[in-house]
């Protein structure tokens, strides 16, 4: 079976973690239709470090009363059933690598709160060729393919259609990419051969 | 395009995730429209929108 994984970040689940929120409701609703059929187009995959990110904001807003712990149990819930990419030996030299490279090139890995997360982020996506749903494409544009989560479930996508299984890879991924919306890859971006 | 290799979620866990967002969705109150703002906001404050390429260099 082919499935792509959807490599979650902070922002895409926060958002599935509170649905009902009017600007998040097409965004779940699109992302169930993608991985929730007998057979998925997508797999949500929620790493660590971005379920890291996430839990840190909650209990800030918990402990300022501005949330509750619904939001905490709902993250825990998810997390307990999406695919975990768990931060592995593999996982952090490849971060470095990345990290090390946008350095070389002058791009100001210090720009954002949370480089590290970010190099993180884009070297589990790219252990499992996965494409990374994000709100903000920061400097993981260079790093992963990225689709914005805006993009996704936007009203002129197509709907999936059915599934074929003699469906040629290349050809499901094209149908894939034209449904869920535009996959953003950077003309530059780096290597992930040659960072292992 | 790199496939799974057998490490993907299970299709019972994609449909408990299912199952929990569908409920979550349908649940009553306001509670999600009056936390997400605030959420939104912590997730972006340290970040840049950069809607699309940077063109920092190359």
């Amino acid at each position: 079976m082919v499935t792509i994984p959807l490599v979650l970040d902070s922002s895409a689940l926060g958002k599935l973690c509170h649905p009902k929120q009017p600007k998040n409701r097409s965004f779940v609703e699109a992302v169930t239709e993608l991985s929730g059929s007998a057979t998925p187009y997508a797999d949500n995959c929620a790493p660590a470090i971005a379920e890291y990110e996430l839990r840190r904001k909650f209990l800030r807003l918990v402990g300022r009363n501005q949330a509750s712990l619904v939001s905490v149990e709902r993250l825990d819930d998810l997390c307990s059933e999406l695919w975990l990419l768990a931060r592995s030996r593999h996982v952090l030299r490849l971060a470095a690598g990345y990290w090390s490279e946008l350095r070389r090139r002058g791009l100001p890995t210090d720009a954002s709160a949370s480089p590290d997360a970010d190099v993180i982020l884009a070297a589990q996506a790219a252990t499992i060729g996965g494409w990374v749903v994000t709100s903000t494409f920061r400097h993981l544009i260079r790093l992963i393919p990225v689709i914005r989560s805006e993009d996704i479930g936007r009203p002129h996508a197509r709907r999936v259609p059915a599934r074929s299984d003699n469906v040629p890879p290349a050809e499901f991924e094209q149908t894939v990419r034209n449904t869920i919306g535009p996959v953003w890859i950077h003309p530059n971006q780096l290597p992930f051969s040659g960072l292992q | 395009m790199s496939l799974n290799a057998g490490l993907e979620g299970s299709q019972d866990h994609r449909r408990v995730v299912v199952s929990m967002l569908n409920v979550w969705l349908n649940e009553p109150g306001e509670y999600d429209a009056e936390v997400w703002p605030v959420l939104a906001a912590e997730l972006t404050e340290d970040r840049v929108e950069l809607h699309g390429d940077d063109s920092s260099g190359a």
